[in-house]
């Protein structure tokens, strides 16, 4: 095969040429960017020196002019927008855009209109937030709604650096409009700089469930708002189900004389996150009481929800009791008795956590005779907690109290002993 | 000079042709994914050069993760692991670790290391999965739960997890791999951008011959190894995650989740009916799966890439280790591709049944043997004079500088996005590029034929590699 061979051979040339380019290129590109850190670096120090404090920017070191000179106005973009550096470094580099590039050239990179790619658009956004010239809060409030989900990205994290009235309103307006999935403007809305219950109270009556939702949720960072409370347990009887859910979160955190009513309603909320939702509001507002008979009535609250249908509620049912301490026990202890399995279960898992079982055991084991309710209890609760809550309580207990759990499980199951 | 009739001269002429052909073919398409993947990568590093993680992390609307580890007799493993999951940067998680029956001192070091302690814990039964004989909450952690269970293999232990996971999204993660810290935030910052629409994320994770050793020395990651071995396993994966990957992910037909580190939403893994016992590997099924049930029923979803490296795995450091490894995952491939056979081809399968599937088919399942093939044809070529020794060489010159052009562009990718090579590394994995298939490519090439014989002896068994001896042991001993 004459012809192959000269075909391969120029084959060969080609790919060892292309190795040794794409190979270099790989070490060069390094090079480059090991020499900018290191350019990075010299600036982090001339600008924490003191002496320098007052001049401009840009003015500060030599090494700032010296490192950006040789920068294309495409890197230097990007590093105003690289959430990777230290402000200090993105604003040099913004005030640098500015003064090489001008205002108004930036501002055209930032327009939908006349920006030539939308990451360009994304650092102008960026820089245009360091040097607020004024139009970037219309410039921003096209961005945030914009179709292209990296430029709206990008347009909430300016507006939450801005952080002003202006651009909350704008990140409140996109609850609505934006083509991001809502959760990503609430993160922003959820750690704004300033406080903004005064612009979300309204949105409680807002006729769009989504806004409802989301001024409710966002609420729950001003629990101490005046009558915040009242208004947002209004939302508990909301026709939306995640309002409601939503509501009995922020709720949870707030007045309990109003929350705690409205959350004993909503256990009989139809949709089962909701009922959920209230039961963690009221274990909240229990864990957080200080007597012990208003625990006990939370508990009695709580305890009919470990016979819930849904699985969702029963585990909020069990944690949440667990969350109020020792003093509940007996009221937990009756569920044993209930007709439903999960709940007869669910409690016995309960009485586990609250650590009642390894107390009772603990007693009988050191010769201490626990009453005869807590014995009654305790085989109650290995006989609904079935043989693997046995095993556990032998393996946590110490050596002297193991036969006597064996006996007790035993008379459990009439004599036969657990696997 | 051996003498050939003219018919097996001919036959042997049409065979050269024919396995020069499929490496054009490969060569094309490979060129293909690398002008995919490097638009990908590009794209990905702006992404995430702009994301602000830090809000991320302190939201009351990042969105909570299960995650779950099965450990087999990693003894040895299980607790740095753990810990690397425990001391993820992320709001809130859980890390279910199930202990699938191991016979060694698996429960045992979890239990001294983070103080464990036995709980009966009712908890939902939706997959099917072996008996749990325990559960343990650890004192230390309350986020930390380890389940124990009789032995049923990977795909029992992840299902078992799943019944026992309260949050929407799973995070399924081997118990023997070390994880970056900010694992969790990056990959969740990916997918919440999307929820709807996202249902898996795959992963890209390094290998390391001691990957605790990473988290012991504070280092980011022991990116090579400064082992032959185990450095071309590095760049085998860069090749794989950090440039195919990416572009599959691209081309929307991401084909593989890897088992080590992969993201599912909950309610897609309970709807498909949990991971499947009745395959080697579970993690290559259930993204085919996902993908044929979706695309049959036309649904929007998209199974995505993860550009960041997430974790560090270890790898064989024996070249038995590495066979035992890489014919296991033939046999996995070949499993899946057998059953999904219907997708070749397909339109209605998209990008998948065009692109994806084809791809795995031709320069996967049937790459050994084709790569043998070509090697005693051209042994044959040669003897019997059809082809020169100088053309030999000439051909052996384009295939080890050509192959190295992808490896060589998936360190640059690599490098862009991470700058944690030092630059003796970065040399050291340039240079190693061409030697890749004089040193490298054969054992994977016997790896690949075995596993081809193992899939049609049905063979179902995982092989696990012994763990490599520790340098902290022998020291200590």
């Amino acid at each position: 095969m004459p012809g192959a061979s000269s075909l391969l051979l120029a084959g060969f040339i080609v790919a060892l040429v292309s190795w040794l380019l794409v190979s270099a290129y790989v070490v060069v590109d390094r090079f480059i960017h090991d020499r900018r850190e290191r350019h990075l670096i010299d600036i982090a120090r001339a600008l924490t020196d003191p002496a320098v404090a007052a001049l401009p920017l840009l003015d500060r070191s030599p090494a700032i002019r010296r490192t950006l000179g040789g920068l294309s106005r495409r890197v230097v973009y990007r590093m105003v927008a690289s959430t990777d550096f230290p402000l200090w470094v993105t604003e040099i580099f913004a005030a640098y855009s500015l003064e090489q590039w001008g205002l108004d050239r930036m501002i055209d990179d930032a327009s939908a209109a006349t920006s030539r790619s939308k990451w360009r658009r994304v650092s102008a956004l960026f820089a245009l937030g360091h040097i607020r010239p004024g139009a970037e809060h219309a410039l921003l409030r096209a961005a945030v709604l914009d179709p292209d989900r990296e430029i709206a990205s990008a347009a909430v994290v300016v507006l939450h650096r801005i952080g002003d009235r202006e651009a909350a309103a704008i990140l409140i307006d996109a609850l609505r409009d934006a083509s991001l999935p809502p959760s990503r403007i609430a993160t922003h809305l959820d750690q704004f700089p300033i406080p903004i219950d005064d612009l979300l109270r309204p949105l409680l009556a807002n006729t769009l469930p989504a806004m409802r939702y989301w001024s409710a949720s966002l609420l729950f960072r001003y629990p101490n708002a005046n009558g915040i409370a009242g208004e947002v347990a209004a939302l508990v009887d909301d026709p939306t189900p995640t309002v409601r859910k939503a509501a009995l979160v922020a709720l949870g955190v707030m007045d309990a004389e109003v929350a705690v009513p409205v959350a004993r309603r909503a256990l009989k909320d139809p949709v089962a996150y909701v009922r959920s939702a209230a039961v963690r509001a009221l274990a909240r507002h229990g864990a957080n009481e200080t007597d012990e008979m208003r625990r006990t009535e939370f508990a009695s609250w709580m305890a009919p929800a470990l016979a819930d249908a849904t699985w969702e509620v029963r585990l909020a049912a069990k944690e949440g009791l667990a969350q109020l301490g020792t003093t509940i026990w007996r009221v937990v202890a009756t569920q044993l008795e209930s007709a439903d399995h999960f709940a007869r279960n669910g409690a016995a898992e309960v009485l586990q956590n609250l650590g009642l079982l390894d107390w009772t055991i603990q007693g009988l084991g050191s010769g201490v005779a626990p009453s005869a309710e807590f014995v009654r209890v305790l085989q109650a609760a290995l006989r609904e907690g079935g043989p693997t809550l046995v095993d556990a309580a032998v393996a946590r207990s110490a050596p002297e109290s193991l036969a006597l759990i064996r006996k007790l499980a035993a008379d459990v199951w009439l004599g036969a002993p657990p696997a | 000079m051996m003498e050939l009739s003219p018919g097996a001269a001919l036959l042997l002429r049409i065979v050269v042709v024919v396995t020069a052909a499929y490496f054009v073919v490969l060569a094309v398409y490979v060129l293909g994914m690398l002008v995919f993947a490097m638009r990908e990568s590009r794209f990905r590093r702006r992404q995430d050069d702009v994301e602000d993680y830090d809000a991320v992390l302190e939201s009351r609307y990042t969105i909570p993760v299960s995650v779950i580890a099965p450990a087999y007799n990693e003894e040895e493993m299980v607790v740095p692991a753990i810990r690397s999951l425990l001391a993820q940067s992320y709001p809130e998680l859980e890390v279910i670790v199930v202990d699938d029956g191991s016979t060694d001192g698996t429960l045992a070091a979890i239990s001294a290391a983070f103080d464990l302690e036995p709980r009966q814990v009712f908890f939902r039964d939706i997959l099917k999965a072996k008996r749990v004989r325990m559960v343990y909450r650890s004192r230390i952690d309350p986020r930390l739960t380890v389940l124990v269970k009789e032995n049923g293999g990977k795909a029992d232990a992840l299902n078992c997890g799943v019944n026992f996971a309260r949050y929407r999204y799973l995070c399924c993660v081997d118990g023997d791999t070390m994880f970056a810290q900010d694992a969790l935030l990056k990959s969740m910052a990916l997918i919440v951008k999307d929820p709807a629409h996202i249902v898996g994320a795959a992963s890209l994770f390094g290998i390391s011959l001691e990957p605790e050793l990473a988290r012991e020395q504070s280092r980011s990651a022991p990116t090579t190894n400064r082992h032959l071995l185990a450095d071309f396993q590095h760049l085998d994966l860069m090749r794989a995650f950090v440039a195919y990957r990416q572009a599959w992910s691209r081309l929307d037909c991401m084909l593989c989740v890897s088992g080590a580190y992969a993201i599912w939403r909950r309610d897609v893994i309970l709807e498909m009916g949990g991971f499947s016992t009745a395959f080697t590997c579970e993690d290559i099924e259930m993204t085919f799966r996902i993908h044929e049930r979706y695309l049959r029923e036309g649904r929007p979803y998209r199974i995505i890439s993860l550009p960041g490296m997430v974790a560090h795995t270890e790898g064989p450091r024996s070249i038995g280790g590495l066979v035992s490894q890489r014919a296991r995952w033939q046999r996995v491939t070949l499993e899946t591709i057998w059953h999904y056979r219907a997708m070749i081809g397909r339109v209605k399968y998209g990008s998948v049944g065009l692109i994806g599937v084809p791809y795995y088919v031709l320069f996967e399942c049937i790459a050994p043997i084709v790569h043998a093939i070509s090697m005693i044809t051209l042994l044959l070529a040669i003897m019997y004079g059809v082809l020169g020794w100088p053309t030999y060489v000439a051909f052996l010159g384009l295939m080890a500088f050509g192959t190295a052009i992808p490896t060589t562009l998936a360190v640059s990718l690599h490098d862009k996005g991470y700058r944690d090579y030092g630059m003796r590394d970065l040399l050291r994995m340039l240079a190693l590029g061409p030697l890749d298939l004089f040193l490298y490519r054969p054992i994977l090439l016997y790896a690949g034929l075995r596993g081809t014989v193992d899939f049609l002896r049905k063979d179902k068994a995982w092989h696990k590699f012994e763990r490599n001896v520790r340098k902290r042991a022998r020291s200590s001993a």
